[in-house]
């Protein structure tokens, strides 16, 4: 087994690989069955409204009802294809997304009922740090438990990076140097090479493919259209960020040691950090406290040892203005 | 005792109420012995029992659990601090008033080098690198000036009970001046003389932070991680008492896990001085022209009187350190330089 020293950044050379024997044993671990089982009471009255997603036949993502006619709210980026609720007692019933918040990466979901058990809202505006958490799912115990870690904050969203040099000429965009292990190195971008669309967006010069990639996220995906001698090929790349292409993938690297990273994971207006180990698809859903009361909404796995909940209020507002919307242009349609 | 009546008058306030009603259940019980315990004597048997590992039996053990760690946060996050050493990025925590600091030897890197700390109200402060042993990951640091910090007490890290709850603190990804210091919960999976492993998660940063038990001591210092979500690393505190006056003297020994160095010479048995058995082929002394038969005399001005003084010179020094050996071939004596590599 590789063990790091996971002071940031330097050191690289001073700690390298140890290999230990024996396979760790934990018979005890924080996540023990009987452990969870203790949360059961706890994790009841929420996990009737919360709803196992799907999108083409595969989990994606969980979610909570918000509305007794059938409105659900979600994670909206994980969101694909056909899309799919199953709830507490196994019925599975077609959803349609009928409105997206791109801010806080919530969509909200409505499917055919009209009898649906709302989550328990909670009625305090905070929770201390060290309270406990945990994550329900239509079945009995809990996915996941955890405790507060850091209380509500901003997560700003980094801008997206290829790591490129530009020629100095404004017109065309056209590549100087490749920036080493960048993400431009790793989807194949070469010094010369002239950028002439970023998404089907038409790239007039440097400055305008230098805001335009800002625009991204680290880690959302871009199709480019390049210009390569004679030749105009399709590029996908995936978007670093500044922080990788200083201090390379180190930090990336232990970050998603133990499990995948939900693609989308800054840029929330407020979040409360917990300490919940979640996959990507399991965000989404409801996050309650000790009292059973849904205190937010898992938005994403941001690290190795942080999970972001999106707090109550923020989602309720988002959530009320979304079915609002739904409703207002249902009716107008009708009419 | 000492440290939570230096701490803050808050709890000097809590400690007295506490040392109240100790007294009144003692005299109670010293009236009546056959009087059976009270309810919260039970509550309190049975939380002690679940923070030392017995599963939680619902939502009331759940409450109690809860009320222990938050009466507890306030205090970790007061005396967990960011360090910044040269380039390096790491957490410590303060563990005496006049400000002496764990952390990793990883993050101190070598004695003597200053150092930033930041605490958790945002105060920037400076001070030096101490001592550091560099096999264990243990470093001492010592903010300077200072005489009234709060800080947390040093706890025992040799009697850890497998399943016990324990917390963790520190500055993931850095310090950050819009987040407090990191709390996570966790239990220990494995403990013993070299290391503690727990489930509490850690990544770049939590390096040289602390690991607490549930009175809120530090048993360990956060130190390296591998894969799995349950495979955190810690240096148990005890490696810091047992050493502290190496520690206090800037002394820095030992070696970093591969980091061992290796010059590639073996010793001939029985030999009364250090003659060279065989060299391995490609090693640094085969680089540097050591032969089978040569004796080494001196390593750097040093006179050696046989093999094993050569060895412990060796481990002495770093992978990379230029070393001089003069050396007696026949009736020629040489000098012959070696840059040392590592082990493995």
């Amino acid at each position: 087994m590789n063990l790091r020293p996971i002071c940031r950044r330097t050191l690289a050379l001073a700690v390298g690989l140890l290999l230990v024997g024996p396979g760790l044993l934990h018979a005890t671990d924080r996540l023990h069955p009987k452990v969870l089982a203790a949360f059961r009471e706890v994790v009841a009255p929420a996990s009737k409204s919360t709803t196992q997603i799907y999108c083409d036949g595969y989990r994606a993502a969980l979610g909570a009802v918000v509305d007794a006619k059938g409105y659900i709210v979600t994670k909206s980026s994980e969101l694909k294809g056909k899309v799919e609720c199953q709830f507490y007692d196994g019925q599975r019933r077609e959803a349609a997304i009928v409105g997206r918040d791109q801010g806080l990466d919530l969509a909200v979901l409505k499917v055919d009922a009209q009898d649906l058990a709302v989550v328990p809202w909670t009625d305090t505006e905070s929770l201390p740090v060290g309270s406990w958490l945990a994550t329900p799912t239509i079945s009995r115990d809990p996915i996941a438990i955890g405790v507060v870690s850091v209380g509500p904050r901003k997560i700003p969203a980094p801008s997206g990076a290829l790591g490129i040099q530009l020629d100095s000429v404004d017109q065309p965009a056209r590549i100087q140097e490749v920036m080493d292990d960048s993400a431009a190195e790793k989807a194949g971008l070469q010094a010369g090479d002239v950028i002439l669309k970023v998404n089907g967006k038409t790239i007039e010069g440097r400055q305008q493919l230098v805001e335009t990639i800002r625009g991204y996220m680290p880690g959302q995906k871009v199709e480019l259209l390049v210009k390569r001698d004679a030749d105009e090929l399709t590029i996908h790349a995936t978007l670093g960020s500044f922080s990788q292409l200083v201090h390379g993938d180190r930090e990336q690297f232990q970050n998603t040691l133990g499990g995948a990273l939900s693609e989308r994971r800054a840029g929330f207006a407020s979040v409360l950090q917990h300490d919940s180990v979640l996959k990507p698809s399991e965000c989404g859903g409801p996050i309650v406290d000790l009292e059973g009361k849904v205190v937010g909404i898992n938005i994403a796995r941001a690290g190795r040892v942080e999970t972001f909940a999106l707090p109550a209020s923020l989602v309720r507002e988002a959530v009320k203005k979304l079915v609002e919307t739904h409703l207002t242009s249902a009716s107008a349609e009708k009419q | 005792m000492r440290s939570w009546l230096a701490a803050s008058h808050r709890l000097a306030a809590c400690l007295a109420i506490v040392c109240a009603i100790s007294f009144f259940t003692i005299a109670a019980r010293g009236a009546d012995s056959a009087a059976p315990a009270s309810a919260a004597e039970i509550a309190a048997a049975n939380l002690t029992r679940i923070l030392a590992g017995a599963p939680p039996g619902g939502i009331d053990d759940l409450r109690a659990m809860q009320d222990r760690v938050r009466k507890l946060t306030d205090q970790l996050m007061k005396c967990t601090v960011g360090v910044q050493v040269g380039a390096a990025q790491g957490s410590g925590v303060i563990i005496s008033k006049d400000g002496y600091v764990l952390t990793a030897a990883h993050v101190a890197g070598q004695p003597n080098r200053e150092v930033i700390f930041i605490l958790s109200d945002g105060r920037m402060l400076r001070g030096k690198t101490l001592g550091l042993n560099r096999t264990m990951d243990s470093g001492l640091m010592k903010i300077d000036g200072v005489t009234d910090l709060p800080f947390a007490e040093m706890g025992l890290s040799d009697v850890l009970k497998e399943g016990q709850w324990c917390l963790a603190t520190g500055h993931p990804g850095g310090y950050q001046s819009d987040r407090a210091p990191v709390l996570r919960l966790g239990r220990v999976l494995l403990s013993d003389k070299a290391a503690i492993t727990t489930d509490c998660t850690l990544v770049g940063g939590d390096s040289g932070g602390p690991l607490f038990d549930m009175d809120g001591k530090v048993i360990g210092i956060n130190s390296r991680i591998a894969g799995p979500l349950t495979a955190n690393m810690h240096v148990p505190v005890n490696t810091f008492k047992d050493t502290w006056d190496r520690l206090t003297k800037n002394e820095a020994w030992g070696h970093f896990p591969g980091h061992e160095p290796y010059i590639g010479v073996r010793g001939e048995q029985g030999a009364k001085d250090a003659k060279i058995a065989s060299v391995v082929p490609d090693s640094p002394a085969a680089k540097a022209g050591l032969e089978a038969g040569d004796i080494v005399l001196k390593i750097d001005g040093h006179e050696l009187t046989d093999f094993a003084s050569l060895s412990e010179a060796v481990r002495e020094r770093q992978p990379g350190d230029r070393i001089k050996l003069v050396v007696k071939r026949g009736e020629e004596t040489m000098e012959l330089r070696v840059k040392l590599g590592k082990r493995g």
